[in-house]
């Protein structure tokens, strides 16, 4: 009975993991075919986490197709099993942080309001949508880079505070506390501008 | 009691901003994620080949040292100085005096072949000397400087 269920257990796991081991293997033995496999997935998340800190559609993908080829770089020190996600979300805030402070010393960067993501619904929504957009992004520029990068990874990456402690390189207690002092600043930033 | 009601407060203000975020979140654009997918297959597919040319210029270069090295020692003249231990017999050991005779007999051989080549030598380093007219000049110097 309990081997039957340990065997359950093991068929579970097999079902993923192997999956996914697999597709790491022959992306280390440079499959690029089964790297972006691997990665395809995450592409999204990636993408809203690098356009909330770009405020650019296009210095996102920038950001995400130069977050996935450091990633892969780096690959052999990712861990199997544990989150790919909190490892490549890592990776993207940095390097999307990165391409927008060189993108504003080119001053090549327009505002951000006329590069803010346009959601789909009526006219009035969409600009109080722009408006929002707007000032979330420059209450998380005035947050310490740490507290940003929690915020990011929590709200738009949706990591878990362990996930975060695993990107930012922290231990879970510090990546929750962070958290905490960002949601209080950013709270905080938006009440006074009464937009949330 | 406080911090119950401030994990509470906090906890509220996350999913007030998670609702702020969410609605504020870029669009899922497939034709960009498929994009981005192909730049990255096409970029990460290209990597080991480089790895694979850096990899084999590491070898060509270790197997041209290794090569160097080879023909650097096996052209070298042997310098070493082969000495065998000459065997004297302490004083009175006579009971084992024959034996003792025999090794010197072969040491002394031995001895008087190295003799005779550093002789030669020292002959060749001579006559060449005495060929060599900077050296005669230096001569001449040196007893005019004496005399």
């Amino acid at each position: 009975m309990i081997r039957s269920a340990l065997a359950l257990f093991g068929f579970a796991r097999a079902g993923v993991a192997p999956l996914e081991d697999a597709r790491l293997a022959r992306a280390l033995s440079g499959d690029g075919a089964a790297y972006a496999s691997l990665v395809r997935d995450h592409v999204p998340v990636l993408l809203r986490v690098t356009q909330r800190v770009t405020g650019d559609a296009d210095l996102a993908e920038d950001a995400v197709a130069e977050t996935l080829a450091v990633a892969h770089r780096q690959l052999s020190r990712y861990q199997p099993g544990t989150s790919l996600r909190a490892f490549l979300l890592g990776i993207a805030v940095k390097r999307a942080h990165t391409l927008l402070r060189a993108e504003r010393r080119r001053h090549h960067r327009e505002t951000a309001a006329e590069h803010a993501p346009t959601p789909s619904v009526g006219p009035e929504a969409a600009l109080r949508g722009r408006e929002l957009t707007v000032r979330i992004r420059a209450a998380l520029e005035a947050l310490p880079r740490k507290r940003r990068e929690a915020a990011l990874l929590r709200l738009d990456g949706g990591l878990e505070h362990a996930e975060i402690a695993t990107a930012m390189g922290l231990r879970e207690d510090a990546a929750r506390a962070l958290v905490s002092l960002a949601m209080r600043d950013l709270r905080t930033a938006l009440d006074a501008e009464q937009t949330v | 009691m406080t911090t119950g009601r401030s994990d509470m407060a906090h906890a509220d203000d996350e999913v007030r901003l998670q609702s702020a975020f969410d609605a504020t979140s870029a669009a899922h654009d497939e034709a960009q994620v498929a994009r981005i997918t192909r730049r990255v297959a096409h970029e990460t597919a290209a990597a080991p080949q480089q790895r694979t040319r850096w990899a084999a210029l590491g070898l060509v270069t270790a197997l041209a040292g290794v090569a160097i090295a080879v023909l650097t020692f096996a052209g070298r003249p042997d310098t070493r100085v082969h000495r065998t231990p000459v065997s004297v017999p302490a004083a009175g050991a006579s009971a084992s005096l024959a034996g003792s005779e025999e090794d010197l007999d072969t040491d002394a051989e031995w001895s008087t072949d190295v003799l005779y080549a550093e002789g030669d030598d020292l002959l060749d380093s001579s006559l060449d000397l005495l060929h060599d007219d900077d050296a005669l000049a230096a001569l001449d110097d040196l007893e005019d400087g004496e005399g």
